[in-house]
């Protein structure tokens, strides 16, 4: 089960999940890019499931994860990747509607999510949670206050409920990318006395937005992200939970 | 395979969780030079690694000392003709003692092995790699370089100082874009490090500090391990082949924790 898979970091897990021979469930806010998304994996080989659905509704979540259940028999990943970012804004004058979103989406979808997928890999003892956290969650920038919380949110969140699961056969881990090519970052306005776009911001600094830049000299792909999503997802990886695993390129370091 | 045609030195080779890299860097297809202070089990493990059908070449190899150091990567460079990974497994542990009652000779001892030896070895291996500008550096740390234990104190700080030589060296090497350096983690795992640092135990001996481990002891392990289990060898292992491929070539400077939660607990 991948949400927010029909853009970014969530498309190209949900790729490289169907390339490694796994059945994918698609489930994404954005019913268009959706069957986008769908009709593309399709042609990769195991035809995908897809679902339409609000991760801030904690009962279309819940129904989603008894579809996928009833019709694959099992679900043994869950990668809750649906996230967002919209207008910045100072904390100041931060509105209640506007941090209320980040929070039910960012923090709220990926509790009910992880919810709803852990009751079901509990009957069988077997899953991997893979959530995302950001260096946004360990760095403090201006004007994403509200992002950055939930950010910060998801990580204790990764390693309470790895907790909880432990001794139940269920990992439950977070990548924290860095600045990654998707529309989630092309979407952000650039800084206001400047006339670069915030991709060239993130990776040559930007002194109170993105600190000192990413040392290794340019954006993560989102590929990138999701090969750190299926390591995450292996059996190799069944010792390793409750971990945060950054994917970089040092940007969160320096 | 991943790793064909390339080459990995393996600092600790002979035995644990280099042995582990070994074969499984082997198993798909990298030419593995086997190092490690006792000559006899890196030359076993190289022949057990050549039984997957690659290149092995076993060395006798004392990380404390910067001419083993030398001679050995000159050594595998003459064999294999680059070096493309590195994995610092080499290390050593003290018998439990207060910092207050550890000596000098002690202190410095673990300092060599587990601190030095991982500095020397990265320096040469990296001077290599910034030729090609590629090139992939993992070391072993411990949870124990980031949760203090009561009695360990040589051996965490030498961790954490690993840990913080991880983050140095992969910023210092960053702008040659193919270079990473990590670190790898990992919580109480099934290895022979105690005898190997001369500190032999019985097996009721060994039984008893694992179930303490796993159950957890106030002031030595915290709340043990909640996964319930040891890690093997193979989960760090697993962890090492990632951090090496190519696909994880946007990760740098971290400690990847391999423990069954137990550093967090």
């Amino acid at each position: 089960m991948v949400t927010g898979a029909a853009s970014g970091i969530g498309l190209a897990t949900a790729r490289a999940l169907a390339q490694a021979g796994v059945r994918v469930a698609l489930c994404d806010v954005n019913r268009q890019a959706l069957d986008r998304a769908t009709s593309e994996i399709g042609c990769i080989g195991i035809t995908p499931l897809s679902f339409e659905v609000d991760v801030t509704n904690r009962v279309q979540v819940q129904t989603v994860v008894g579809d996928i259940a009833r019709t694959c028999g099992k679900l043994d990943i869950l990668f809750s990747a649906a996230g967002i970012l919209r207008q910045p804004s100072s904390l100041l004058d931060m509105s209640d509607s506007l941090w209320d979103q980040h929070w039910a989406v960012n923090l709220m979808g990926t509790l009910y999510c992880a919810q709803a997928a852990a009751q079901e890999m509990l009957r069988r003892q077997y899953g991997r949670i893979i959530n995302v956290a950001s260096i946004a969650g360990d760095l403090p920038r201006l004007n994403m206050g509200h992002y950055c919380v939930t950010k910060a949110g998801v990580k204790m969140l990764t390693k309470c409920l790895a907790l909880e699961l432990a001794s139940r056969g269920v990992t439950v881990n977070a990548i924290a990318p860095g600045p990654t090519d998707t529309p989630m970052l092309q979407g952000l306005p650039g800084d206001e006395t400047s006339t670069e776009a915030p991709s060239r911001l993130a990776v040559q600094g930007a002194p109170e937005v993105f600190r000192l830049g990413i040392p290794t000299g340019r954006l993560s792909t989102p590929e990138e992200q999701a090969a750190a999503v299926l390591f995450l997802a292996s059996e190799a990886a069944a010792q390793i939970t409750g971990h945060i695993l950054y994917v970089d390129g040092m940007a969160k370091l320096v | 395979m991943a790793f064909t045609g390339k080459t990995a030195i393996i600092t600790g080779g002979g035995s644990g969780i280099g042995r582990a890299c070994g074969l499984g860097l082997g198993r798909q297809g990298a030419r593995v030079a086997v190092w490690d202070i006792n000559g006899v089990n890196a030359a076993s493990v190289a022949d057990e690694v050549k039984a997957l059908g690659v290149r092995a070449l076993p060395m006798r190899v004392d990380v404390s000392n910067i001419q083993h150091i030398e001679a050995a990567t000159q050594r595998t460079l003459d064999e294999f003709g680059r070096i493309d990974i590195l994995v610092n497994c080499a290390g050593v542990a003290l018998a439990p003692k207060p910092l207050l009652d550890t000596t000098p000779e002690e202190f410095q001892r673990v300092f060599a092995i587990n601190l030095k030896g991982v500095w020397h070895c990265a320096q040469l291996a990296a001077r290599e790699m910034v030729k090609r500008r590629s090139g992939r550096i993992i070391n072993i740390a411990s949870t124990a370089g980031k949760v203090p234990r009561v009695g360990l104190g040589a051996y965490c700080i030498s961790k954490a100082a690993v840990i913080h030589l991880t983050r140095c060296l992969a910023l210092e090497l960053a702008p040659y874009g193919g270079i990473t350096v990590n670190a790898v983690g990992p919580g109480p795992t099934r290895t022979n490090l105690r005898q190997n640092s001369g500190l032999p135990e019985t097996i009721e001996q060994a039984k008893a500090r694992q179930d303490q481990m796993l159950q957890g002891n106030p002031e030595q392990f915290r709340l043990g391990i909640p996964l319930g289990r040891v890690g093997e060898p193979e989960d760090q292992a697993a962890a090492v082949i990632f951090l090496a491929s190519d696909e994880a070539g946007y990760i740098s400077g971290q400690c990847l924790y391999v423990d069954g939660l137990a550093g967090e607990s």
